[in-house]
């Protein structure tokens, strides 16, 4: 069962669940089965609560018995391991954390998710304190690319997309201050949700970037991402960050009266020396097209000033953050995550404040741009998936680091927190599946709905598409 | 008005990240371990790039927002202000 579980989605998971064809017990212990089979080569959980698990499913099959509805009955989940668990330690991906005290409660969204029916079953592997593109971890050990297990997931959330690719489980919620759902959900072949900065709330999460973090859910399918979206919507006053919105939920088979119209960003976005990722790009605009859309060609003009505000912002936000940490007991840090906290605690506060302003007028000008285009066009990552250890990637004569550049088409995008859907483009060759490439679709803030109308079309015609890649048990 | 006995440049012309961080580290977080400072350095270089960008763009004088989700707290109908934060 838990091969054929593996590849199924959200929708037929609670259908055959609400149905009283499977019990949720039988799909959470077939998840168990899968991920026990597969971690020792992916790494992509943490920790795994069996226990908790069987007896939460035990409870959804007792309530759907009583006639109760849940419309995520039976699907099993699991979170980057900054979502708080109940009497677990919230790690960030880190050590130093490892001693603190057990969070009293879940996080918000694991709340709201187990409330609909779904299961948690355990947390997952990401880069210490999210500062990282990469998904390796000096602490918990790099996180392989089910694609191909000699590759780079991608991170910060890691495991996020890790687990999916490897059909460990159909949901997973990362987090994103600069990438860290749009990099590791196209390196490893899945979609990813970056919502709108303020939709959902981040109550419950091991913050980092305050200015830049959001939640977001990650799944194999857009029929799935909708739905766990839909679920994990509403306001919460506990972070303050949080946008008193109504709900409004998205529908993938929803059509647009007017052709949409689409702009791919050029410039920063089209560098020729990325044209593998420019490429898909250009694949994606086409099928647009194709399917009715007015496809031109456009720019952000601030996208790299975004870029580099976001840098700034990040490494002093972040080094606030950990100031006290990093000074004390600064060996207990992963070495690259220390040295940047170390210069981000010394840099000028002028520039921290110049970045933040810099994002005010970039935010005004991408709002210009929405005036003319539903959706914009750009690569989520440079390069496919580079190999485990890799430093260093080309850019025309040069050498850039893969840590920080990964996030290159990723990070001027949430400098002012544009909803973003990262859909996947997958590849094979004569060794099996590469490592994938990803699209975003960007939208006006509080726009998912345009995001997922225009990523439904890409699904539709499979240019788009996720596949859960066979994993042999060690 | 006199001139300027300095000739015009950028500030940010100034920064040289091995003189900043041997100068401001000792009295702002402590000479950082040796085994820490070439991944020190190659950030406040990779820093001072990011800022020369940040830097190159004019900003209009609106363009003041240096916290994006901050909002002030209204008092309640009726409610006084504590005398602790009053002017007076």
């Amino acid at each position: 069962m838990s091969e054929a579980m593996a590849r199924t989605g959200l929708g037929d998971i609670t259908a055959a669940v609400s149905a009283q064809q499977v019990s949720a017990e039988e799909v959470v212990r077939a998840c168990l089965h899968r991920v026990d089979d597969c971690n020792d080569q992916v790494n992509a959980f943490t920790a795994v609560y069996a226990e908790r698990a069987l007896a939460k499913s035990q409870l959804v099959d007792e309530q759907l018995r009583q006639g109760v509805a849940l419309p995520l009955a039976g699907v099993p989940f699991a979170v980057k391991n900054l979502f708080d668990v109940a009497a677990q330690t919230t790690v960030a991906g880190s050590k130093i954390l490892d001693s603190n005290a057990a969070a009293a409660a879940d996080a918000l969204l694991v709340q709201r998710l187990e409330a609909q029916g779904a299961v948690l079953v355990g947390s997952l592997n990401m880069g210490e304190f999210a500062y990282d593109f990469t998904g390796e971890n000096q602490h918990y050990g790099a996180c392989r690319n089910p694609r191909n297990l000699a590759h780079m997931t991608g991170g910060s959330s890691s495991g996020s997309g890790a687990a999916l690719a490897a059909g460990m489980v159909p949901l997973t919620l990362g987090s994103d201050t600069n990438g860290s759902i749009r990099v590791p959900s196209a390196l490893c072949g899945v979609y990813g949700l970056k919502p709108t900065y303020g939709r959902l709330p981040r109550s419950g999460t091991y913050p980092f970037c305050d200015s830049l973090d959001h939640v977001g859910p990650m799944a194999r399918s857009l029929a799935d991402l909708a739905l766990a979206y839909n679920a994990l919507q509403g306001f919460d006053a506990s972070d303050h960050a949080c946008a008193q919105r109504p709900l409004e939920p998205v529908d993938v088979a929803q059509r647009s009266r007017q052709p949409l119209r689409v702009g791919v960003l050029q410039g920063y976005f089209d560098p020729p020396e990325f044209s593998d990722a420019t490429q898909v790009v250009d694949t994606c605009a086409k099928a647009l097209a194709a399917a009715g859309a007015r496809v031109d060609y456009c720019q952000l003009e601030l996208a790299e000033a975004g870029r580099s505000a976001a840098f700034l912002i990040t490494n002093m936000e972040g080094a606030s953050l950990h100031y006290e940490k990093v000074i004390a007991q600064a060996e207990a840090f992963d070495a690259d995550t220390r040295d940047r906290f170390i210069a981000g605690s010394l840099l000028p506060g002028a520039w921290y404040l110049r970045a933040q302003r810099l994002r005010r007028e970039y935010a005004q000008q991408a709002a210009q741009l929405f005036g003319h285009y539903d959706v914009l066009l750009a690569p989520a990552t440079p390069i496919r998936a580079p190999l485990l250890g890799q430093k260093t990637m080309r850019m025309g004569d040069g050498e850039l680091n893969v840590r920080a550049n990964l996030g290159y088409f990723t990070q001027p995008i949430s400098c002012i927190g544009l909803p973003v859907i990262c859909a996947p483009l997958l590849q094979a060759d004569a060794n099996g599946p590469a490592p994938a490439l990803g699209v975003q679709i960007i939208a006006a803030p509080w726009r998912e709905d345009l995001c997922f109308m225009a990523a439904a079309q890409l699904a539709e015609t499979s240019t788009t598409r996720s596949e859960v890649v066979a994993i042999a048990k060690t | 008005m006199p001139k300027s006995p300095f000739p015009p440049r950028h500030p940010l012309d100034a920064f040289d990240a091995e003189t900043y961080l041997d100068l401001l580290a000792p009295v702002i977080i402590g000479v950082p371990d040796d085994a820490y400072r070439e991944g020190v350095l190659a950030n406040l270089q990779t820093a001072k790039l990011m800022a020369e960008k940040v830097f190159a763009v004019s900003l209009t004088a609106d363009a003041c927002d240096l916290a994006g989700v901050f909002a002030p707290i209204a008092l309640a109908d009726g409610q006084a202000l504590p005398e602790s934060c009053s002017d007076e």
